[in-house]
């Protein structure tokens, strides 16, 4: 249990980290800059307590904003993603969705892409869609959901391939 | 009440949801200046929906009390028109004004910085800074513009100076609200070399592009000076009662956009 603890807080501030001080500035293509830290709501167990969980999401969404001088769609992004999340994971994961580190073990590849895709496109979904706040920039906020989701999930296939076992 | 808190626990986590998002839009918005104006907008939308409803019942029930403030304004615009032929050659504000016809649907009186919701917008071509007064006095400025409805600061509101002079010799100062009688505000800037008497009546300055010259405001009810700084320090009584208001006229000015380019 401890060793599990220990192990959120570590992606929770490397995600903070990664998000702050290299993705936010990195401007790929010019405009493009990937949502690193959602690794840590991705990963969080399935099994674990909501009331704790949409909170730890909360306080993630707002350092974010509170170190990037955003002005809020982070942690709006973040309580909404937490929120529907037990739905999600019913969703892709079917049988399997009471695993407790699902997206590291024992489960298949094809319910974790499902998943993660679900999770990266909710997310850039509402975080634009509060950023731009306006119905007439609805071409501007699809164009960045779809370019900054690839990005990101690239990015989060990336370290999951790192840290998740067959 | 135990099934309430029943209904509470089993929600608990739905409640909670709400609790932040709710937090997290008002963080937005005292972050973010766009975000705060565009909740405005909407907040503006739903009030004036709503206080549409109860101002049209309110309405029905007013109706004999506004065709006596008709017959009686009509009046005046009767020796208005009969005398202005007359007056032609000595009328020197001739800076031409729209005039737009709106009701009052929401008006407050009750805090430091009052504002009034009109029932007219960007569709009936209201824009910013307009100024707003009804057939007895002033009443504000347009300050935001929805669809349908737009918000008026009202002369009741701390934040809002106007330009105002007497009528018998042109002295102008500075009028704005102390927020605390509602039926007086204060006019300063009037040097000590003027003569003011209890019951002089002021008028709008026409210096501001807001208001055309000469509109009554209200008379002298008290006066003290300030020898410190060499000017009066005049009390104003209005002369309308702004917590009554309904019917009440938008100026447009045709000109704000140059008289505003050359400031």
């Amino acid at each position: 249990m401890l060793h599990e603890n220990i192990k959120l807080v570590k992606y929770f501030i490397l995600g903070v980290l990664l998000q702050v001080l290299v993705f936010e500035s990195w401007n790929f293509l010019g405009f493009i800059d990937p949502i690193f830290y959602i690794i840590f709501i991705l990963i969080y167990k399935f099994d674990g307590s909501q009331i704790q969980f949409i909170l730890l999401s909360f306080t993630l969404g707002l350092v974010i904003d509170l170190l990037t001088q955003n002005p809020g769609s982070n942690t709006i992004s973040c309580i909404v993603i937490s929120y529907i999340r037990p739905f999600l994971i019913n969703f892709s994961f079917g049988v399997n969705a009471d695993i407790s580190n699902g997206m590291v073990s024992g489960t298949r590849l094809a319910n974790r892409i499902l998943f993660v895709g679900l999770m990266i496109f909710i997310h850039h979904l509402v975080y634009f869609s509060v950023s731009y706040f306006s119905f007439s920039t609805y071409i501007d906020i699809l164009k960045n959901t779809i370019l900054t989701g690839l990005l990101t999930s690239i990015l989060i296939a990336i370290t999951l391939g790192f840290i998740s076992k067959r | 009440m135990q099934q309430i808190i029943n209904a509470l626990i089993k929600n608990k986590v739905f409640i909670l949801f709400l609790a932040l998002l709710l937090f997290s839009f008002k963080f937005i918005s005292n972050r973010s200046f766009y975000h705060h104006s565009k909740f405005d907008k909407i907040a503006i939308g739903l009030t004036g929906g709503i206080f549409n409803i109860k101002h049209s019942v309110n309405e029905y029930f007013n109706l004999k009390k506004i065709n006596n403030e008709l017959l009686i304004e009509n009046k005046k615009l009767l020796k208005r028109e009969i005398n202005k032929n007359e007056n032609k050659l000595f009328n020197k504000s001739n800076i031409p004004f729209d005039v737009f016809q709106a009701k009052v649907i929401k008006n407050s009186i009750k805090s430091s910085r009052n504002y009034l919701i009109v029932n007219k917008g960007t569709k009936d071509s209201i824009t910013r800074e307009m100024g707003v007064i009804s057939s007895k006095g002033i009443i504000g400025i347009i300050y935001k513009v929805s669809e349908n409805y737009s918000s008026v600061i009202s002369i009741l509101n701390r934040d809002l100076q106007i330009n105002a002079k007497f009528k018998k010799n042109n002295a102008f100062g500075s009028l704005n609200w102390n927020g605390i009688n509602t039926n007086k505000v204060k006019l300063s800037d009037i040097p000590v070399i003027n003569d003011v008497k209890i019951g002089d009546s002021i008028v709008t300055g026409g210096m501001s592009t807001y208001f055309p010259d000469g509109i009554l405001i209200g008379v002298v009810s008290d006066y003290e000076i300030d020898l410190g700084r060499g000017y009066y320090e005049i009390d104003v009584e209005l002369n309308n009662i702004i917590g009554n208001e309904i019917n009440v006229f938008i100026l447009k000015n045709k000109y704000q956009a140059k008289i505003k380019s050359l400031e």
